[in-house]
């Protein structure tokens, strides 16, 4: 059964989300992006590059249903996140996108190029970190306007040594 | 010419001298005088069920492959081939006949046996004794509760049954918030964290009761209102413990039985009484504790801490997630979300551990401040039934605890 027009996507209108969404992330607009979630939506990154992991049986990076990632955000907008004094400076770049419709539910996958950045701390010389993810981001139109019911990212290093993510992805 | 330092003056009963978190001299006698000679944490039994099965591991600073071998008995090695050197095991973890060093094709038993090497006719009589190139093993190799323990270099002057004794009720405690007493540790989900400083930081840091309120506001308000963790910290009447030759213990609570059943589901309860009867099932599902077995392993509620120096100034920490075996399904997968709320890379608490040892290996390069202080609670220590000293939960027991097995150790090298 093919599904209808209004939960159909062009490549060109998912890259155009997945781009507004990065900017938002990369211009601290953290707020507006959590706009961007359903009620109900999942804010995931495994800790595994298994498909099939099952998230019940395996710790995750982050698993946020939309209460924890509200208590997230606010952590991370309280000025009591020590690890994230100096705050990171985040670049996402998005590239090879792919669209699919699914059960009416609009998927997207992408390759995520991430920079990140902590300028002004005290022991100088931070690193600048690169990193790659696969994407999935999954969509449903609410009140005419696109929602992630899901976004889930796949780090490249997802199981290797981190120094930290205390930052949004 | 090594220097001979003094340990005793250096780790002093109430503060530590900042050149043990920075000298390489210092960080040299650690490896040979600690890890190479003393009870080191190398895996639990459950990452190895199987005959074969193998994992790869340090002692130290040194590579080594733990095994199961065809009689099912634990063996620990060292990963370096006996002809040229070359690590002869490549990957964390997997499941094979033998070890086969892809250099020249010298090929060891699970237990280290040299059994085959390629193109033996190059050898001349003589030239080859297979009986001494086996890869080196540890010098003893023991476990409890399936905690695997091994001594690199020499028995160590003590059993690990005296090195357990001050601390072993709290391990089986562990072990039986699983039904059947047993965890499966690392199949759930392994954080692999590092930071720049010393090891002795998360050493004296997987037990810290004073920081918890200070560096984890932000993640203390959430479990306050969220997860039933009660609004007086400083009340909670709990212990910090120094359980014998550098073992140690921060309990997080002690719970009365009523909050006991706010705390975990009638269910599980139920089935943890019908496993191990009413009294012991409380007992157990009262305690929450963190437990560091010195030097390198540290047991919290939801992981295996093990803690691998990797210079003066920079550690990895490894955290396993443990599952209880034949626990409800519920159980565990909170196990799993509880875990990854604290500890994760990601998670609420556990990066802001990691900024706070970063700026400890930041303001210890001020060599000329020499002291860091352990003295908090020291004039009202007590001691218990068994021997141990406690003191208050946020007070520094804990933290004094390991320098004393460090001195003993240290210093029993000078006399060798």
């Amino acid at each position: 059964m093919s599904a209808n027009n209004s939960e159909q996507m062009t490549r060109a209108e998912a890259e155009d989300f997945l781009f507004a969404e990065a900017c938002l992330l990369d211009q601290g607009e953290v707020n507006e992006w959590r706009k961007l979630f359903t009620a109900d939506a999942l804010y995931w990154l495994p800790y595994s590059r298994d498909v099939n992991v099952d998230p019940t049986k395996h710790v995750s990076i982050i698993y946020d249903d939309m209460e924890m990632l509200d208590e997230r955000i606010k952590r991370l907008q309280s000025g009591a996140c020590h690890a994230q004094i100096p705050g990171s400076r985040t670049q996402h770049s998005v590239n090879n996108v792919r669209v699919k419709t699914v059960d009416g539910v609009v998927i997207i996958d992408s390759y995520l190029t991430l920079h990140e950045y902590r300028a002004n701390r005290q022991d100088r010389f931070y690193q600048l970190q690169t990193m790659g993810a696969n994407c999935e981001h999954k969509l449903v139109k609410e009140a005419g306007e696109w929602k992630m019911t899901s976004k889930k990212v796949v780090l490249l290093n997802c199981d290797g040594e981190i120094y930290d993510l205390s930052f949004l992805i | 010419m090594a220097i001979e330092r003094d340990y005793d003056d250096l780790a002093r009963i109430d503060r530590t001298h900042v050149s043990l978190y920075k000298d390489q001299g210092v960080y040299t006698d650690e490896m040979e005088r600690i890890f190479y000679r003393s009870w080191i944490y190398v895996a639990h039994e459950s990452e190895i069920p199987n005959p074969g099965d193998y994992k790869t591991t340090f002692m130290g600073d040194v590579p080594v492959i733990v095994t199961r071998s065809e009689n099912n008995e634990i063996n620990v090695v060292i990963n370096r081939c006996t002809h040229r050197g070359v690590a002869v095991c490549p990957l964390e973890k997997g499941n094979t006949p033998s070890f086969v060093c892809q250099y020249h094709g010298w090929e060891f038993g699970m237990d280290g046996e040299l059994l085959a090497v390629s193109m033996p006719r190059g050898y001349n009589e003589g030239e080859l004794d297979f009986k001494s190139l086996g890869l080196v093993s540890a010098k003893k190799v023991e476990s409890y509760r399936g905690i695997i323990f091994a001594s690199l270099l020499s028995v160590p002057d003590i059993s690990l049954d005296e090195k357990l004794r001050g601390v072993k009720e709290y391990i089986d405690m562990y072990m039986d918030f699983s039904p059947v007493g047993e965890i499966i540790v690392g199949n759930s989900g392994v954080n692999k964290h590092f930071y720049n400083a010393n090891w002795k930081i998360q050493t004296e840091g997987s037990v810290e009761g004073y920081h918890a309120p200070v560096t984890h506001a932000t993640a203390f308000d959430i479990m306050i209102r969220k997860m039933g963790m009660p609004d007086n910290y400083q009340g909670y009447g709990t212990k910090g413990l120094d359980g014998g030759y550098g073992n140690n213990l921060l309990e997080v609570y002690s719970l009365p039985d009523e909050a006991v059943y706010k705390r975990w589901p009638a269910e599980y309860i139920d089935l943890m009484i019908e496993k191990h009867g009413k009294e012991r099932a409380m007992h157990v599902l009262r305690h929450r504790f963190n437990l560091v077995i010195f030097p390198n392993l540290a047991i919290l509620e939801y992981q295996f801490r093990v803690i691998r120096p990797m210079g003066t100034d920079k550690t990895e920490v490894r955290m396993y997630h443990t599952m209880l075996k034949d626990a409800p399904d519920d159980i565990n997968t909170r196990r799993v979300r509880e875990h990854e709320f604290f500890y994760s890379p990601a998670a609420f608490g556990g990066p802001d551990d990691y900024a706070m040892f970063d700026r400890a290996g930041q303001g210890m390069k001020a060599g000329m401040v020499p002291w860091i202080l352990f003295n908090r609670g020291i004039k009202s220590e007590e001691v218990d039934e068994h021997g141990r000293r406690y003191g208050g939960h946020t007070q520094e027991t804990q933290q004094r605890a390991p320098y004393f097995e460090y001195r003993r150790l240290m210093t029993l090298g000078s006399q060798s």
